[in-house]
């Protein structure tokens, strides 16, 4: 019995065995089977994908291969088939690669139209790259045999060039850089720069000429302040004298100013500059008697577009009207040539002092013009009884104020003619002239409020109270105004201080009583004493406050006072701030 | 002649006690060579086991009686 359990003990425990050995087979072998089963599903969408991307590169080679063709039948320029072609051999590079890969996942059968596939790509490659050559190598033959038989050839593109002018700087610069810059490398970019600058900026840079970098530097520091522009453009306005009614040429001029100086201005973000009232108001000032009249129709009109408060926009759009009319009226079909030309003095005879003018020529505007006092009035400034009970000095003052000639008292001439008076050969009117003796006596000079009475062409100068004082970020060009109630500072000045101001309206009542409101920022402004202390200022920000300050000539007034040197006497110059 | 009773009982119990065995023993080959899987070869093999230890219990105490008779 012992026996027959053994026996029975024995087989269960090689039965446990050899089954825990099968399960563990099987278990193997279906782990094997699963992992094969991956495999093959990756291997499957793998081909799926490479299949796609076999239709994608296909569709872009057939579209290049089209476009070719259609280059080819409208004629285009060789430049662009060379793209095509270059296009055409990436393309046919993209399919080798995929090609290759898929060579590698596919069976027999299908490796076979895989091969036949990247065949047909390659001749048809072969094909279109042999037409395209063919096209362009009989372009090219074509294009000789123009150039043999055309003698004219196209100048070369000039290289931009910068002579200092502040206004030009930005264009400049933008023009190397776009322009010039792609087509050169960096080692010649510094020569290249410098043989596109005037004398001035090439002494600017001459220290450092072999940086460009360092070149952009230093000329960006003296020509790229946006604030100098905006002083240069509105100095250009102001600097325009009056213009007359019929003066077409400079009224073109004038809006030309006006329209250059907004474009610059807007490209450095400072058209507010030009935009304000003050400034309109300048510009209104210059412009003929007839179209300020018409402008002021159009202001003042009972439904005008115009926004009065910001009046720029619609001036300059006006201007440019004007401008376009003149120029239609101006232009050669037109213009009669029998017609004489409006405001051309030129017409006019001068005889005994006495202007006559030619006959079919005395039109209400000659007429108009011809006193200096008394518009449209029939009588000449030299016959003109106001005029000659003046003080010479008041008759300078208003022919200066007029713009009128000193020899002719007219308008628009600059004709210098010895006065002849006791044998006075200086250059002014007969009526201009004084003796030496008069000059000299003092009764003269009280009779004339306190300014001297001279006989020539000197202008006199009032100097103002002017002071340059250090400020936190620099300097300050002060005007001492001991009459004035309120402390203002410019626009320009209060961005470069950084100053940070809070909201204000200012409330100005004008010569007349006329009151007007503007809104501004009150500041306060730190200005440094000689001992190193700041003072502060409530200054109000107002868009301008003087014109430019003229450079005056100090040389030899520091000898006139003791323990005075000349570097305590230089005065700023340029903008006020 | 009690004695004697006692021990042709307790070789009764021993003699089906290896009867029962012999069962399990059949039905455990039985398992075994038809494959009928885990579960049935280890059943059958309890059960043999438990026939087992059954037979050497009764074979012991038929040994007892059998040693008090000499």
């Amino acid at each position: 019995m012992q026996e027959f359990y053994e026996e029975a003990a024995t087989t269960h425990t090689q039965y446990v065995n050899d089954h825990t050995l099968h399960e563990q087979k099987r278990v193997e072998e279906f782990h094997k089977q699963e992992s094969m089963r991956l495999e093959q599903e990756k291997l499957r969408r793998l081909l799926e994908q490479f299949s796609i991307k076999k239709k994608s590169m296909k569709t872009i080679f057939d579209t290049l291969v089209k476009l070719a063709y259609d280059a080819m039948a409208s004629q285009n320029a060789p430049e662009a088939l060379h793209k095509t072609e270059r296009d055409l051999d990436i393309a046919l590079a993209d399919c080798k690669a995929l090609h290759n890969t898929m060579l590698e996942l596919l069976d027999n059968e299908d490796v076979e139209k895989e091969i036949e596939w990247i065949r047909n790509m390659h001749a048809r490659n072969q094909e279109i790259s042999s037409r395209i050559e063919a096209f362009i190598s009989v372009k090219i033959n074509d294009t000789k045999a123009k150039d043999k038989s055309n003698p004219l050839q196209l100048e070369k593109i000039k290289m931009p060039s910068f002579h200092g002018n502040v206004r030009n700087y930005p264009q400049f610069k933008t023009d190397f850089e776009k322009q010039v810059m792609p087509s050169i490398n960096a080692e010649n970019a510094p020569y290249v720069l410098q043989s596109c600058l005037g004398k001035e900026p090439a002494d600017t840079v001459k220290s450092v000429d072999d940086d460009i970098t360092a070149m952009w530097k230093r000329m960006a520091e003296k020509y790229g302040d946006s604030a100098k522009v905006a002083d240069v453009v509105m100095c250009a306005i102001q600097n325009i004298k009056p213009i007359r009614e019929g003066e077409n040429k400079k009224f073109v001029e004038f809006i030309n100013v006006i329209d250059d100086g907004y474009r610059d201005l807007r490209r450095l973000g400072l058209e507010k500059e030009i935009t304000t009232t003050s400034s309109v108001s300048i510009m209104e000032r210059k412009l003929p008697n007839d179209i300020k009249r018409e402008w002021a129709k159009l202001v003042s009109s009972e439904h005008s577009p115009i926004d009065k408060r910001d009046k720029f926009p619609s001036l300059l759009r006006f201007l440019l009207e004007q401008k376009q009319a003149i120029e239609y009226e101006n232009s050669e079909l037109r213009s009669n040539s029998n017609v004489p030309v409006r405001g051309s003095l030129h017409y006019l005879e001068k005889k005994d002092d006495k202007v006559v003018i030619p006959e079919g020529q005395s039109t209400s505007r000659y007429k108009r013009n011809k006193c200096l006092y008394h518009e449209g009035d029939n009588h000449w400034t030299n016959e003109c009884r106001l005029y000659l009970s003046k003080p010479i000095q008041e008759r300078r003052d208003t022919l200066k104020e007029r713009g009128a000639c000193w020899s002719c008292l007219k308008r628009d001439c600059r004709g210098k003619k010895p006065c002849g008076v006791n044998e006075c050969n200086r250059f002014h009117h007969k009526t201009l002239h004084e003796e030496e003796q008069d000059k000299k006596s003092p009764t003269n000079i009280v009779s004339a409020s306190g300014t001297a009475r001279v006989c020539n062409n000197e202008i006199e100068t009032c100097l103002l109270q002017i002071q340059k004082i250090p400020t936190k970020n620099g300097f300050a060009n002060v005007l001492w105004d001991t009459g004035a109630s309120l402390c203002f500072i410019t626009n320009a000045k209060a961005r470069a201080e950084n100053l940070k101001g809070i909201k204000a309206q200012l409330s100005i009542i004008k010569v007349g009583g006329e009151s007007e409101t503007v809104d501004t920022f009150k500041y306060k402004l730190p200005l440094i004493d000689k001992q190193g202390k700041a003072i502060v200022f409530d200054v109000y920000r107002i868009d301008k406050i003087t014109s430019p300050i003229p450079s005056i000539d100090i040389q030899g007034i520091s000898k006139l006072f003791k323990d005075v040197h000349e570097e305590d006497l230089i005065r700023p110059t340029a903008g006020r701030g | 002649m009690a004695e004697e009773a006692k021990r042709e009982e307790a070789k009764g119990i021993r003699t089906s006690a290896k009867a029962r065995f012999t069962r399990k023993r059949n039905e455990f080959f039985k398992s075994v060579d038809e494959n009928k899987g885990m579960e049935a070869v280890k059943r059958t093999f309890a059960d043999l086991h438990e026939a087992w230890n059954i037979v050497e219990g009764k074979h012991d105490i038929y040994m007892i009686h059998l040693v008090e008779d000499e």
